[in-house]
């Protein structure tokens, strides 16, 4: 808004700059026109005059009319403006005059004279009478005419004032007029630099002006377009980071509980072994407790070792360098080999399909996860579970499930209780990765596992493989 | 008469360790394999100690801390956590906020827990 005096100063400025010397010089000019052109018509005025008396009087000289040519002469003086009408003789004494007291006076003026000098119009008018020379002479004031040359001079300058003052009333409205839209636009445009896109200005013209608002509404409009998809992509880059933040944290949450439970099954080991050992050291022990004792520290031993390889599959899991020792597998034997060790084999129900289709498989492996999943159905359904083992075929695949009467599995725990470093806050007996590597081995034998379960009831694991296409072949 | 001592501990090899070397000392040693037996024992019989494990299913040590401290408000019983827990923040826990007398961590030295074991008895 700052400009805007400059502006409009400017153009009135402009405007006045223009416009003065134009009417000075307009007025001047016409003024000279006038007084010239009456004068003219004055002249013209007295010629005929003078003519029409010269010819009057010609005659009457003629006829030595004296009195005749008094009367005229009287009558041509009573005319507007006529100061003086004398017949002059050629010596340049009045011999006749519309003033008696004038007659045989010499004249006043001898000679034509044109204003402005004296403010008066002399004109001499010849007539030969025999071999007498006269004239006449007409004296035609001029105060009148100059009167009114007077008033139209003042009436000049008054419309000189009026167009001056019009000129300069115009310069201030077309400046107003002018400067309208571009106050308008820089409001809006200062709208526009606030954040508020939502200006409509109207297009009143198609001029520069007219384009310019034109501009600027459709600025804000992509402007604001552009505000929202920015706004929108930020939104859903902030959901996304919230998101990534949120798992992070998860996944922080499940290392830490990791590092703890990694803590507790290597340490509880430790103890024993390193607490049996000192007391087989302390004094001589009878026969059956050293072996009592010894017998515990290779147990606390192998789990440790059992254990080791849980952190070095995963480790190879994460690696992508998880390979099996493959060769022919009665899931069978597996089975049964399995419930052999497993403490708890009295609580076990056994159904295996007769003649099972052997697996491409690797025992070691299958026997580890089957004991994974009988572990995991007395950790979390206590010694009093029962457990259910089935083995069937189909025509590819075999299918073994583990199943108990145990609490059942809660939905959002299935949903990820094959991760790794999973553990339930129940199952102080694990170490999170028992499940991971289930899957793991199951994958690695082209097959699937998924659990059921329904709490109160029980829950199903079951793994499916493919069964040994060669195995089908040399049957035959 | 001789100090009685309650085990608490899910591994059975880690309960016997325990009794062994606390019998070996002359002290009257009994255990529990879970937080919910601990509890049940102590609210029917007397025990000078615990020596408390704290990662148990169901009910973690910290569970039986608390509810040991909530029903001997006097402190009268005396609390050793025995757990494989290191952080300094299970540390916190344990003897700030739920006032168990000792925090021991797995694994131990048996003559350093014995000695400990005595001075508090003491």
């Amino acid at each position: 808004m700052r400009q805007s005096p400059t502006y409009r100063t400017r153009l009135i400025s402009g405007i006045i700059l223009v416009t003065t010397p134009i009417l000075i010089l307009m007025t001047t000019k016409w003024l000279s026109i006038t007084s010239s052109l009456t004068l003219e018509r004055e002249i013209s005025h007295i010629n005929s005059i003078g003519r029409l008396l010269g010819d009057e009087v010609g005659e009457n000289l003629e006829q030595q009319a004296d009195e005749e040519i008094t009367e005229i002469m009287s009558l041509t003086a009573k005319l507007p403006d006529i100061v003086g009408v004398h017949l002059i003789d050629s010596d340049g004494v009045i011999v006749h005059s519309a003033d008696s007291t004038s007659i045989g006076k010499m004249a006043a003026y001898t000679d034509t004279l044109t204003p402005p000098a004296d403010n008066r119009i002399v004109r001499f008018y010849h007539i030969q009478e025999g071999n007498q020379n006269y004239s006449i002479q007409l004296i035609y004031s001029l105060i009148g005419t100059q009167k009114d040359m007077g008033v139209a001079q003042r009436w000049a300058i008054f419309f000189d004032l009026l167009l001056f003052f019009s000129a300069l009333l115009f310069a201030w409205y077309i400046s107003a007029y002018m400067e309208k839209p571009v106050r308008e636009a820089t409001q809006a445009a200062e709208l526009i630099a606030s954040g508020k896109f939502d200006i409509n200005l109207k297009q009143k013209t198609q001029d520069a002006y007219g384009k310019l608002i034109d501009a600027l509404n459709r600025m804000a409009q992509s402007l604001k377009q552009l505000t929202y998809s920015m706004q929108k992509k930020v939104d859903a880059a902030t959901g996304e980071l919230a998101e990534k933040n949120r798992r992070l944290m998860e996944l922080d949450t499940l290392k830490t509980d990791f590092v703890a439970m990694v803590s507790h099954e290597l340490r509880t080991p430790l103890t024993s072994i390193i607490g049996f050992s000192k007391a087989l050291q302390r004094e001589p022990l009878p026969f059956e407790t050293t072996v009592e004792y010894s017998g515990i520290i290779e147990q606390e031993g192998k789990q440790l070792a059992a254990l080791v390889e849980e952190f070095l599959d995963v480790s190879k899991i994460e690696k992508g360098t998880f390979t099996l020792d493959l060769a022919e597998v009665d899931i069978g034997e597996v089975i049964r080999d399995v419930l052999v060790s497993f403490p708890w084999s009295s609580r076990v129900d056994v159904d295996i399909q007769e003649r099972m289709p052997s697996v491409r498989g690797d025992a070691w492996r299958l026997k580890r996860l089957l004991r994974n999943l009988l572990d995991n159905a007395v950790k979390h359904g206590g010694v009093e579970v029962s457990i259910w083992v089935k083995a069937h075929s189909s025509e590819n695949t075999i299918s073994v499930s583990v199943s108990d009467n145990g609490p059942g599995i809660a939905e959002e725990i299935r949903k990820t209780m094959f991760n790794k470093y999973y553990t339930t806050a129940t199952s102080n007996g694990g170490s999170g990765l028992g499940l991971a590597i289930a899957r793991a081995i199951v994958e690695a034998h082209g097959g699937t596992i998924i659990c059921d379960s329904i709490p109160d009831v029980g829950t199903t694991f079951t793994f499916t493989i493919p069964v040994c296409q060669d195995r089908g072949s040399s049957g035959r | 008469m001789a100090h009685r001592i309650l085990i608490v501990d899910d591994d059975p090899s880690i309960r016997k360790l325990l009794k062994i070397n606390l019998l070996a000392e002359g002290y009257e040693a009994v255990t529990a394999e879970n937080g919910a037996k601990a509890l049940q024992y102590l609210d029917q019989h007397h025990a000078d100690m615990v020596i408390l494990d704290i990662m148990m299913p169901h009910m973690d040590g910290w569970e039986v801390c608390k509810s040991i401290r909530d029903m001997h408000p006097d402190r009268q019983v005396k609390i050793l956590i025995l757990t494989a827990l290191d952080t300094p923040r299970d540390k916190l826990i344990g003897k700030d906020l739920l006032h168990a007398n000792e925090y021991v961590t797995k694994p131990f030295d048996t003559d350093e827990l014995l000695e400990m074991i005595r001075n508090m008895l003491a």
